[in-house]
């Protein structure tokens, strides 16, 4: 007797998709460094791109809608190709545990199509995490206003979003002309960070980082979280990469460390590094923050790093407030979500201070399609009513 | 004391509810009914939303409700059959496909033994424990459907399979507490898999039913399709959502809260200008607006039952199911819940309690359905255990339609 069976492949449980012509590049980019990549996905309305990229999979948005010619800028069409293309990305999420988007913000394919694709993967039980780059200064002011939308619908639509610009990337790299190079340093930056995550979270390291507590870092705060590095190489490596993370110009105002109400912190460093530079540098680190602040390390070494001790953050800033606009206020057009979980237009706003979640406070949030179901669903629906007297 | 009962005509039951431990003994009756011989309850402490949080406190709760077991029924008891939720429970399918290769393409019952093992090789992550694999329905040459294949003919057998699967820890932590009281785990089951079997009737199965089991911290579902179980999944959301919603809209304590929504509550909404009052606090006079305790209420309702529609609706299961919803669970006794869920579901929806279950006090309780159907499920199995003994490793349960366990109508007996 002869068998075989349709078996998916559980071991593949990151994902990895680029969304957009300059994410898909960035990714790319990152596939030549990068020895052991989980599942990469490309995602673009523009088939050029797609037929350009390394990427495991390729996913083209909206055929019918635009052709494969690319959303001319739009993130409406941007959004409407994405929702064309719902049921093929579904089958791309199924069995991810966890979906990392990456978007070059200030287009119309990746600033249209991410905060889609993060609810749909959302409603296939999948962690969703976007890291996201807004446009170089000199882009100009519409695209960034456009950029800026986006990560705020992306902040809605997913379990937690890491921005970054892309000037600040270049700056913080010290590499700024010719254009291309600047392009690469970005990529470069963004690269280093999504790899350092996934290597832990992979388990690659020799601390690893557990998706769980990576989730109660990243997830329900009023802002994206920002990311930062340090590298140094030599003597006294470790205190310089400190020193370099430290004033990282990537990692400004609330997100600093000194300031930050959590952070993840990697190293990431040479097979040679030492267990007294492991430690010096977590202890420093530790004192650098608040105290009340958590941190959350990762260590992984490989000699594919030589001599090199590099520093990668993500910080994170206060924690969501519950009369912040949720995602149910936003203007996103999402056919998934049941007209129920919308509050009507003439329900008034109650106005409620700390997320009240009573004797859950302290257990696993339960996260069903973003909204964390422990907080009274009359506080996320603003359900008004006469109180007790 | 009396020797001890060995020869499998009692078993025990025991769910560790995030609201209520609750031990059942019961025996066969020869009409195939159930006789429940002794019964134990306690409020569980150390337990959210069916995992252990705290297992001191979760061992003593335990230990206290087996002692009260043991004033009311004077056997000594070895072993028992515990049901286990909580939002670490998923499912996963897969399909397997085997070349039927004898001469005349009969399919005969080794195809099937052979398909069935192929479609219930899934890998799961590590950290991943399977506690059911349930078939259904078999398709022949990739178009007919069919649900015994044995004695049909094609040149290609498939089998869809479901498993339901938990985490590692929160199973080993719950098998460590029964450990801890000297019993022996004969098999686990996902609870709102036992409490249908408790509920469910062969007919309404037939015609496709859809279960709620409506708990206190989470709750349970599972829809029968098409002769087969379609989807089944839990919610990390049940009745101590409902009360601290209220706690939380009044500023009460979370004691207060339950009470009024036992005495007042509702998943309808009303408009009305009454008021409740509260017990004096601080000499102070305390009323609750009941349109208002309403409108949290049925929030909170609509909202779970909503999410339980758009995960049945997504996978186009609710256009199958002829005999409706079943409530059961605690949860189910809340006024009007079948009202709302009729409401939202679009389909005739009642209140279950288990069913063919006598003894005193055992009518009209739908938050034994769990227990209920864990007994029933282990008089089923325990009937012929010489066979199979050794075979139920606690944590692995092959229910229905596996050559060794038990074809998925026996069940519902
Ligand atoms: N880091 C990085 N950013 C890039 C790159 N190329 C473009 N970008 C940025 O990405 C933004 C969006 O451009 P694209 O990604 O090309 O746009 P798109 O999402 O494909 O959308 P359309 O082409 O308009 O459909 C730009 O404003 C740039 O800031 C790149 O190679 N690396
Ligand atoms: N008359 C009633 N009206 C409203 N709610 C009720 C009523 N009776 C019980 N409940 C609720 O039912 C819930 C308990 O249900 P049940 O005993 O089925 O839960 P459990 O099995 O302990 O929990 P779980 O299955 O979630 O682990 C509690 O939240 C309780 O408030
Ligand atoms: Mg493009
Ligand atoms: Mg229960």
């Amino acid at each position: 007797m002869i068998f075989s069976a349709d078996r998916r492949d559980y071991a593949r449980q990151i994902k990895v998709a680029a969304i957009g012509g300059g994410a898909c590049r960035a990714l790319d980019r990152m596939l030549l460094r990068w020895p052991r990549p989980p599942c990469t996905v490309a995602v673009d309305t523009d088939d050029r791109s797609l037929d350009a990229s390394r990427a495991a999979a390729h996913l083209p948005l909206g055929g019918r809608l635009t052709k494969g010619f690319g959303s001319g800028g739009d993130p409406r069409v941007g959004k409407l190709a994405a929702e064309e293309s719902v049921a093929e990305w579904r089958s791309i999420c199924a069995d991810t545990d966890w979906m990392i988007l990456l978007a070059a913000l200030g287009g119309g394919t990746g600033t249209g199509a991410a905060s889609t694709l993060a609810r749909v993967a959302m409603s296939c039980g999948t962690r969703v995490t976007a890291l996201a780059t807004l446009p170089f200064d000199f882009e100009g002011n519409e695209r960034m206003q456009r950029a800026q939308r986006g990560v705020r619908e992306l902040h809605a639509a997913c379990d937690a979003v890491i921005a970054t610009s892309n000037s600040g990337l270049v700056t913080a790299a010290g590499v700024s002309e010719p254009a291309t190079a600047a392009f690469a340093a970005a990529d470069g930056a963004v690269g280093f960070m999504l790899t350092a995550l996934c290597r832990m979270i992979q388990g690659q390291g020799l601390l690893t980082l557990d998706m769980p507590s990576l989730q109660r870092l990243l997830g329900g705060r009023a802002q994206p979280a920002a990311f930062g590095f340090g590298r140094a190489e030599g003597s006294g490596r470790a205190a310089t990469a400190l020193a370099d993370l430290l004033a990282c110009p990537l990692l400004a105002d609330d997100h600093r460390l000194s300031h930050a109400n959590g952070a993840w912190v990697g190293i990431l460093a040479g097979d040679t590094v030492s267990f007294l530079e492991i430690e010096t540098t977590l202890v420093e680190l530790r004192a650098a923050m608040k105290p009340e602040a958590t941190l959350l390390t990762g260590v992984y070494a490989d000699e594919s790093f030589g001599d090199e001790f590099n520093l990668a953050a993500v910080t994170t800033g206060a924690r969501r407030k519950a009369e912040e606009p949720g995602l149910s206020q936003l203007d996103v057009s999402m056919p998934l979500s049941s007209a129920a979980r919308r509050p009507s237009a003439t329900e008034e706003q109650l106005k409620f201070d700390p997320p009240k979640k009573g004797r859950f406070n302290d257990v696993d949030p339960t996260i069903v399609g973003g909204e964390d179901l422990d907080i009274p669903t009359f506080i996320r629906r603003k359900i008004r009513f006469e109180a007790a007297r | 004391m009396r020797a001890r009962n060995d020869n499998g005509d009692t078993v025990v039951g025991l769910e560790i509810g995030t609201t209520k431990v609750v031990f059942m003994v019961a025996e066969q009756r020869d009409d195939a009914d159930i006789t429940v011989r002794a019964l134990a309850t306690h409020p569980t402490t150390g337990l959210r939303k069916g995992q252990v949080v705290d297992y001191e406190s979760a061992r003593t709760c335990l230990r206290e409700t087996l002692h009260e077991l043991e004033q009311n029924y004077s056997i000594p008891i070895h072993r028992l059959f515990l049901s286990l939720s909580g939002p670490h429970i998923q499912t996963s399918r897969n399909r397997g496909h085997v070349a039927v290769l004898n001469d005349d393409h009969e399919i005969t019952e080794e195809e099937v033994r052979h398909v069935k093992q192929v479609a219930a090789a899934i890998t799961l992550p590590e950290d991943r424990v399977v506690l059911h694999t349930i078939f259904g329905r078999y398709r022949i040459d990739d178009e007919q459907s069919v649900l015994r294949p044995e004695g049909m003919e094609g040149a290609r057998l498939s089998a869809d399979m479901l498993a339901v699967h938990g985490s590692q820890t929160h199973l080993r932590n719950l098998a460590k507490l029964v450990r801890d009281l000297d019993l022996e785990c004969r098999a686990t089951v996902f609870s709102g898999y036992a409490s249908a079997a408790a509920v469910v009737r062969p007919e309404q199965k037939r015609s496709g039913v859809v279960v709620i089991d409506l708990g206190g911290g989470t709750t349970d579902y599972i829809a029968y399709a098409s002769e087969t179980i379609a989807a089944v999944g839990v919610l990390g959301v049940g009745g101590e959502h409902v009360t601290n919603d209220i706690a939380q809209a009044f500023g009460l304590t979370t004691r207060e809260a339950e009470h009024i929504k036992l005495d007042h509550g509702s998943a309808w909404p009303e408009r009305t200008t009454k008021a409740i009052e509260l017990p004096r606090q601080y000499n102070r006079k305390r009323t609750v607006p009941l349109a208002s305790l309403r409108t949290v209420i049925h929030a909170r309702m609509e909202e779970t039952f909503g999410l339980i529609r758009e995960r049945l609706e997504s996978e186009g299961i609710l256009a199958h199911v002829g005999a409706g919803i079943l409530l059961t669970g605690g949860g189910a006794l809340l006024r009007d819940a079948d009202v709302l869920a009729e409401k939202i579901f679009g389909k005739p929806c009642t209140v279950a309690s288990p069913w063919r279950l006598h003894g005193e006090g055992m009518a009209d309780r739908p938050e034994l359905a769990t227990v209920a159907g864990l007994v029933r499920f282990g008089l089923r199995n325990e009937s012929d255990a010489g066979r199979r003994s050794g075979l139920f490793d606690w944590l692995r349960v092959v229910w229905a339609g596996d050559d060794e366990g038990v074809e998925q109508d026996d069940i519902f007996g």
